[in-house]
């Protein structure tokens, strides 16, 4: 393009434009009419107009004192097809590509879009995908665009193997990886394909291991993933560098503010002299120092540890230092992303305010409290600096999950036979955080109704108010020989739950139920038939809860126990003293296998010597000690023509150990072995023997061992579970096989 | 049982008020020793207030409060400190708040718009899901 | 546009033919439809002189069907690909409403609040004169409004749960930031509470003059003149040095002795620099009995404006 400089721009044309207005393109030129033909200027502007990636051609030249722009405007797309893609879907591709319909087709957009869709094959594992870009002319300057695609094989993981791993062996390096190596019965699980992420990601949990045995100076040297010709292979090899095996040496803790009271502290302190060094425990005892420093109300203070390493002896010595840390202050909290949830329902679960003392740990506790209100499936706090150094921003980001569940479900259980339910629930009532549910259970013995609402901040105080509704119809059920007489009750409760401590809580309610026993059958016990009636309970019931659990959905370490007592009496036909003592404990014996021990004793005492009716007593049996029926254990009594009635007792024993283990199956998949064993021990119907009626009540343990499967299919949880009663009574009704399914869709 | 106990505010401590000298500290070393005003007077910018306190509250009853300061630190036109006093607490007046509002606006969430979940913004897709078995 | 969008059937149509049926489809109010028609000539006849147009009708359809996602998507496109035509105001104005239009209420995320606000003070800032910039202008003040509500919100959330400190910090944010809005005396007013229950009597004081001097017809001065008009004389205890305090360990749970013994009040309280109101804080004006027209605090029209804007139509069916 020979410009030759010198004069000046008398006009300028511009040619070859369809789309694009002539403004616009002159709206780019970095010179105008009266400027001088400057070659610099001229080739800014052709510059300027490539940058807009509207043109595929731009030429400038000079015709007299005119400067004449001629631009090719790229293409459009008018469609865009995928071809040959049959594992990953069409709108994945569709969402990761950038061009679309109508927009300017240019060749380094369509590179570009090639590459990310060849990055979704690689995260799903296929390194031999091939992607092909094709153009189809069409008339008016329109192209369509359709990406040839050869998905190729799945590129597993053949071998992965270790070079100077003297201390642990390859297969138990293996185990502490995610990525595994491809075998036939890893068909259901993609742990096996190869995923650069993931590999670096296994990189790191090797480290922590060498580091928590023992192995400060531990290195990966280097990982290597060489694909194999035929390209459906990967081999992964590491080079390890393992160091020598040091113990803690001297363990130090001072503090650099003065009138801090260490004692309390050194008892936090996991870390012993002459155990194995593990950088887990150094971490721990960090968190743990940080927290009571904070229960003590140190607002500014930090733990900082530093190791002291002594190859010679091969022991780290360690001095954990208390520094204050610099004065900050919340200045504001910002919550966003809470299209449904109120701004007040997320602020109450924070433990700071705006103007308090900015504190790490309290960020992170208050990150927990958001999340255990499971409206949302992601919560963060960020702080950012605020208008004044000593002044913090948080910012809480959130996502809001669907919090209604509509659940229609079939069910068959041995013990009520095939039932259906229905309930409709929205724990986060128009983001308001209040919880509603209506449910109902229908099956050929029994039909329930209850409605019950929840306040989780009543009256923005920390005071869980809520009321139920329910009404239960229970019939005869002589098959199963557990109940012979219609029991129907109808009532309604209010409770208040409220924190006394932040790990004990306690929870009051009052019912007022209305009950009445009838229909009793031909076989009835004279006993049951003496109580037909209705009867009105109107109780208090206290429950102190201390929970120290890890997580109260899936607990894997950590024990609670629960007091109850309840007592009816304020009005009412009823009087009685009713009290429980519940308690469990949670042993995490290796990678989520899970042992659970948990007891029960209860008592009912008649106030003023009165009479305990059936309906309130305790019953065993069932879901309650597995391998016999519900009510199956007991008093029990026997009527002359050939019935018998369960009694219930006044004195209940139970207790259950149980183990809970994935048995490899991957996670994902929801299905839980279990064994385990029940005890329990049932007495003190209160009865005198009648006449005409056989009569058995006395204190023996009864006990069963068993397996059970649980699986949370996608249509609903199932439980199947076989439990062989070994110690047991002659007159108890046993059912070894239990089996119970709900679906939900 | 304990109860919670909390840090609110900026509550300064006499031994950093050691550090101020009226006649002497300027804004600066005010804002050095006891860090930023948690607000200043609404007419008179020279007039600092700095407002903590450590409650500690009990199951659902109102935080009772353990200690409280509202210190104010007033400075002349050069900004050097010339007093520094304590607002007498015992004046604190025990007022329920109006319960009336300004009215505001924007479109309320209807109880079947949530049900559906059709809110009129799309949900953004996690590009984590997007990982997909293969 | 987002990628669900559901592809008009695809045949080759003369480009009238699509626009016109186009058209008919906005006057049946079968805005979808008319969206997809538009993008449909779009697509088809990219360089005819009707393309242009039909890139801004068919975000206009799309606005009317409240996809506004969609809406801003072809808005942008429109304003990237043709940024000197002279509805580009438009584009911006529409943008702007588009935002404006998915404002929820205060106690929800506000981000389309910000948004509304971004782009309407764009089409002021880029198109001054334009018909658009009047409305965009009111539009502005009610977004600010909105804005405003959602500090005092939070403000009497904290203030309920007995979180002064807090509450103070964002009725200050009203009171400082958001100065020409409908919340402005409340938040005095508040303040007001806030003070008091905190014993700040002469801060207390301060704010109510302000609010009397600048709204003395508000209810809000009603409320406030209730609680100051007898107020005990502010008193602060100077802290002395010079006597060495205990030295309270750095914030233990043990209370530390009061600083300093009680003195009585100095006298010569120097009247507060008052630069609002010319009036002292002693002498607080009864409110004004309220006059029967409007109270000016009360603003008529909510952000979401029900009926849409028809200007438009005159410009692309009158020619």
């Amino acid at each position: 393009q020979e410009i030759l400089s010198g004069g000046v721009i008398k006009d300028i044309r511009v040619e070859g434009t369809q789309r694009i207005e002539q403004a616009t393109v002159r709206s780019y030129l970095v010179v105008s009419q009266g400027d001088a033909f400057n070659p610099d200027k001229i080739d800014e502007s052709l510059k300027a107009l490539f940058a807009t990636g509207l043109f595929a051609d731009v030429t400038l030249r000079r015709d007299g004192d005119t400067l004449v722009v001629a631009v090719v405007e790229n293409p459009i797309i008018n469609r865009v097809v995928f071809e040959g893609n049959k594992r990953v879907k069409t709108e994945d591709l569709q969402s990761e590509v950038q061009l679309r319909s109508r927009l300017v087709f240019t060749r380094s957009r369509v590179q570009q879009d090639v590459q990310r869709m060849l990055d979704v094959y690689r995260r799903n594992g296929r390194f031999a995908a091939r992607i092909e870009p094709k153009i189809v002319q069409l008339e008016q300057n329109r192209v369509d665009l359709v990406f040839e695609i050869d998905e190729g094989p799945l590129t597993g993981v053949q071998l992965i193997s270790f070079i100077n791993n003297n201390i642990y062996d390859d297969s138990e390096l293996r185990d502490v990886m995610v990525t595994k190596e491809s075998r036939w019965w890893r068909f259901l699980s993609s742990d096996d394909t190869y995923d650069p992420d993931r590999l670096a990601y296994d990189k790191e949990q090797i480290r922590r291991f060498y580091f928590r045995n023992g192995y400060p100076d531990f290195r990966v040297m280097s990982s290597v993933a060489e694909l194999t010709p035929s390209r459906d292979k990967f081999f992964i090899t590491m080079a390890l560098d393992e160091g020598k095996r040091y113990k803690f040496g001297k363990i130090e803790l001072t503090s650099a503010i003065k009138d801090i009271d260490l004692a309390p502290l050194r008892e936090v302190i996991e870390t012993k002299e002459g155990d194995w060094f593990n950088a887990d425990k150094i971490e721990s005892t960090i968190n743990k120092l940080q927290d009571k420093l904070g229960d003590q109300q140190y607002a500014f203070v930090q733990v900082d540890p530093n190791e002291e390493r002594h190859a010679d002896t091969q022991t780290v010595d360690l001095h954990f230092e208390i520094n204050p840390s610099p004065r900050v202050f919340v200045e504001r909290i910002d919550i966003n992303g809470n299209l449904i949830t109120l701004d007040k329902v997320v602020r109450r679960e924070l433990l700071l305010a705006e103007g308090d003392p900015f504190n790490a740990s309290k960020v992170k506790r208050s990150e927990q409290r958001v999340k255990d209100l499971g409206f949302f499936d992601d919560v963060k706090i960020k702080p950012s600096e605020g208008s004044t150094p000593d002044q913090a921003v948080l910012t809480v980001d959130l996502s809001e999950q669907s919090t209604g569940e509509i659940q229609v479900g079939l069910g068959y259980s041995t013990t009520e036979g095939a039932l259906i339910d229905f309930s409709i629930r929205q724990r986060n009532f128009l983001g308001t955080g209040q919880d509603i549910r209506f449910s109902t259970m229908w099956s050929y013995y029994s039909k329930e109704f209850t409605i019950s609402y929840t306040d989780p901040y009543f009256m923005n105080r920390d005071l869980a108010m809520g009321v139920d509704l329910f009404r239960t119809d229970r019939n005869a059920n002589t098959t199963e020989e557990s109940y012979s007489y219609d029991m129907s009750s109808t009532g309604f409760d209010i409770r208040a739950g409220f924190p006394i401590s932040d790990r004990l809580r306690e929870l009051v309610t009052y019912t007022l139920s209305h009950t009445r026993i009838s229909d009793i059958t031909y076989e009835t016990t004279r006993f049951v038939q003496e109580q037909v009636g209705a009867t009105t309970t109107s109780s208090v019931q206290s429950a102190l809860t201390f929970d120290a659990r890890d997580s109260r959905l899936k607990p894997t370490s950590g024990y609670y126990f629960t007091v109850t007592n309840q007592v009816a009496g304020l009005g009412g036909s009823v009087h009685f003293l009713r009290n429980r003592l519940t308690s469990g404990i949670y042993f995490p014996l290796f990678s989520n296998v899970v042992l659970k021990v948990e007891g029960e004793i209860g008592y009912i005492l008649g106030l003023g010597g009165e009479f305990v009716r059936i309906q309130d007593r305790f019953f065993l049996g069932g879901d309650t000690l597995r391998g016999f029926q519900v009510a199956g254990v007991g008093p029990r009594a026997f009527s002359s023509n050939g019935g018998n009635d369960a009694l219930g007792g006044k004195r209940l024993v139970r207790g259950t150990s149980e183990v809970t283990f994935p048995l490899g199956l991957p996670e994902e998949l929801g299905v839980d072995f279990h064994v385990f064993t029940d005890i329990g021990a049932l007495d003190q119907s209160g009865e005198s023997p009648l006449p005409g009626d056989d009569f058995h009540d006395e204190f023996a343990f009864r006990a069963s061992s068993g397996v059970g499967v649980s699986w949370k299919s996608p249509f609903g949880p199932i439980r199947i579970d076989l439990a062989y009663p070994w110690m047991k009574k002659s007159y108890d009704r046993i059912q070894q096989f239990r089996f119970s399914f709900g679906s939900q869709f | 049982c304990t109860p919670t106990v909390n840090n609110r505010g900026n509550l300064v401590e006499d031994r950093r008020l050691a550090d101020v000298h009226p006649g002497t500290s300027t804004k600066e070393d005010v804002q050095k020793a006891l860090g930023s005003p948690s607000t200043t007077s609404t007419l008179d910018a020279n007039v600092w207030y700095y407002i903590g306190a450590i409650t500690e509250n009990e199951a659902f009853f109102d935080p009772d409060i353990v200690q409280q300061r509202v210190l104010q630190v007033s400075f002349n036109d050069q900004g050097v400190v010339s007093a520094i006093g304590d607002v007498d607490l015992t004046q604190q007046q025990d007022i329920s708040p109006e319960d009336r509002e300004t009215p505001t606006a924007g479109h309320e969430v209807t109880f079947l718009e949530q049900l559906m979940g059709n809110l009129n913004r799309e949900k953004k897709k996690d590009d984590k899901k997007k990982k997909g078995g293969g | 546009c987002s990628s669900d969008e559901k592809e008009a059937p695809y045949i080759e149509r003369p480009v009238e033919q699509i626009y016109s049926e186009a058209g008919n489809a906005i006057d049946r109010g079968e805005y979808q439809k008319a969206a997809l028609l538009f993008g449909a000539v779009e697509q088809q006849h990219p360089y005819s002189t009707w393309a242009m147009r039909a890139e801004l009708m068919a975000a206009y359809a799309y606005y009317q069907a409240n996809k506004y996602e969609e809406a801003i998507g072809s808005l942008d496109r429109f304003i990237s690909l043709h940024p000197g035509n002279p509805n580009v105001a438009y584009a911006y104005y529409l943008k702007g409403l588009c935002y404006y239009e998915q404002i929820s209420d205060v106690r929800r995320d506000q981000t389309p609040t910000v948004q509304s606000l971004k782009s309407l003070e764009e089409v002021i800032r880029r198109f001054p004169t334009s018909p658009y910039a009047r409305d965009a202008k009111l539009k502005i003040d009610l977004t600010r409004d909105h804005l405003a509500g959602k500090e005092m919100d939070i403000g009497r959330y904290y203030q309920s749960v007995g979180l002064n400190l807090a509450a103070m910090k964002r009725f200050r944010q009203v009171v400082d930031q958001y100065q020409s809005t409908s919340h402005v005396p409340e938040a005095l007013h508040r303040l007001v509470e806030v003070y008091l229950s905190l014993g700040m009597l002469d801060e207390a004081r301060k704010a109510a003059a302000v609010l009397g001097y600048n709204y003395p017809g508000s209810d809000w001065y009603q409320n406030t003149y209730d609680l100051v008009k007898d107020l005990p004389k502010p008193r602060v205890i100077p802290v002395n040095l010079t006597a060495q305090p205990a030295d309270t360990p750095a914030a233990t749970p043990a209370a530390g002795p009061r600083a300093g013994a009680p003195v009585a009040a100095p006298e010569g309280q120097t009247a507060p620099a008052v630069d609002k109101p010319d009036a002292k804080p002693a002498d607080l004006k009864a409110p004004e009995q309220k006059t029967t027209d409007q109270k000016a605090d009360d603003k008529g029209e909510k952000p979401r404006q029900e009926s849409k804007d028809r200007g438009f139509l005159g410009w692309l069916f009158g020619d």
